[in-house]
């Protein structure tokens, strides 16, 4: 239709002509572009100085000493394991919540064995009795290798996420409980 | 450097905006739209200013802005300046109330659809020069070009009986019209 075709390009040119005048637009642009300008130079500058952060916490990290394996958290085969306490909720006894400075000190194997962020803590304060190094199956040094890390069954994988060389992360959630039912055969 | 940018501004300024506002059809977004894109191409106008057309690579920067803008969406009531007219009367006011209602219908086309008729009918573009603008090919121009003016054309039309059913003369129910005659 031809008429619509005339009838769109006489609708186009009136409403351009309607147009207000671009009075101050040179300076609104420079506006606009100074702050622009700013902004990139701001996001720039974070950019390095995230940069240089990492760089120095890489360095930093570069000169503390390798944190040693993780230790098999010790816990006697006839003993029953200790579910983790949730951290949030007092423990209960005999029906009544305890207050948390009389807490039993019986900490999780997790809690007990790992930091959040530090790494295995020595366990030279351990209340249990030392290993028994003719013990088949049983891990004999404080630091093993990570080939001889305990295996870990049951309710334990909503804790342990993961295990790297040098530093496994821990998770700790509330509703987990750790469970170690078998050691290494190695 | 800003010399030249300042130049081109004063001279094709008025333009750019011209035509940002048959493309957005909104005076204030058109505003927006040419100081966001002469804002990003200030500082890389030794570049832009050596082209043979800059306007041309202005225009597709400000296409591409206004098709790249978050969509409304189609539910939302939309607040208008003017509301559209729909009376008719003599031959001249009704050119007139035809033009505002095609204005108001170009503004509730999506928007490539306008894009592709504010440069074919407003900037006399070609299909292929269109397609360029757009990043789109040939046909693809063709087939928004299609779409859009049957929808034109077909709420035109709605609009046309419905204002002359609004504003005609009202004929007198006779005894046999509404049920197409009861034998």
């Amino acid at each position: 239709m031809t008429d619509l075709d005339g009838l769109l390009r006489d609708v186009l040119q009136r409403q351009a002509e309607r147009t207000g005048p671009a009075t101050d637009l040179l300076s609104l642009v420079h506006q606009r572009s100074a702050r622009l300008r700013r902004r990139r130079r701001t996001a720039a500058g974070a950019t390095v100085l995230a940069a240089v952060s990492v760089a120095a916490l890489a360095v930093s990290n570069l000169g503390r000493s390798p944190a040693p394996g993780p230790v098999p958290p010790a816990v006697s085969p006839t003993t029953p394991p200790v579910p983790a306490p949730a951290p949030d909720d007092p423990p209960v006894t005999d029906g009544r919540p305890v207050s948390p400075d009389v807490r039993p000190s019986v900490p999780s194997s997790s809690e007990a064995t790992w930091s959040r962020a530090g790494g295995p803590v020595p366990r030279e304060s351990s209340p249990l009795p030392s290993r028994d190094p003719t013990v088949p199956g049983r891990p004999t040094s404080s630091s093993p290798s990570p080939d001889e890390y305990p295996k870990i069954s049951g309710t334990v994988p909503t804790s342990v996420t993961g295990y790297s060389s040098s530093k496994p992360v821990v998770t700790n959630r509330p509703d987990s409980s750790s469970t170690i039912t078998s050691y290494p055969s190695s | 450097m800003d010399d030249s940018f300042d130049g081109f501004v004063v001279q094709r300024g008025q333009a750019l905006l011209r035509f940002a506002h048959v493309l957005c059809g909104d005076a204030y977004l058109a505003e927006d739209l040419v100081q966001e894109v002469l804002a990003r191409v200030h500082r890389r106008w030794n570049r832009i200013g050596g082209m043979r057309s800059p306007e041309a690579y202005l225009r597709t920067a400000i296409v591409r802005e206004y098709l790249s803008l978050r969509r409304r969406r189609a539910s939302t009531e939309r607040v208008m300046a003017q509301v559209p007219e729909t009376l008719a009367g003599s031959d001249t006011e009704g050119d007139v109330v035809l033009r505002d209602q095609l204005w108001h219908l170009l503004s509730g086309l999506p928007r490539k659809q306008r894009a592709v008729l504010v440069l074919r009918f407003y900037c006399d573009l070609s299909d292929e020069e269109i397609a360029e603008v757009l990043g789109r090919t040939r046909s693809t121009v063709r087939s928004q070009a299609s779409r859009a003016l049957a929808r034109l054309r077909s709420e035109l039309s709605v609009q046309r009986t419905s204002t002359t059913a609004c504003t005609g003369p009202q004929d007198p129910p006779t005894a046999t019209g509404r049920d197409g005659g009861a034998s």
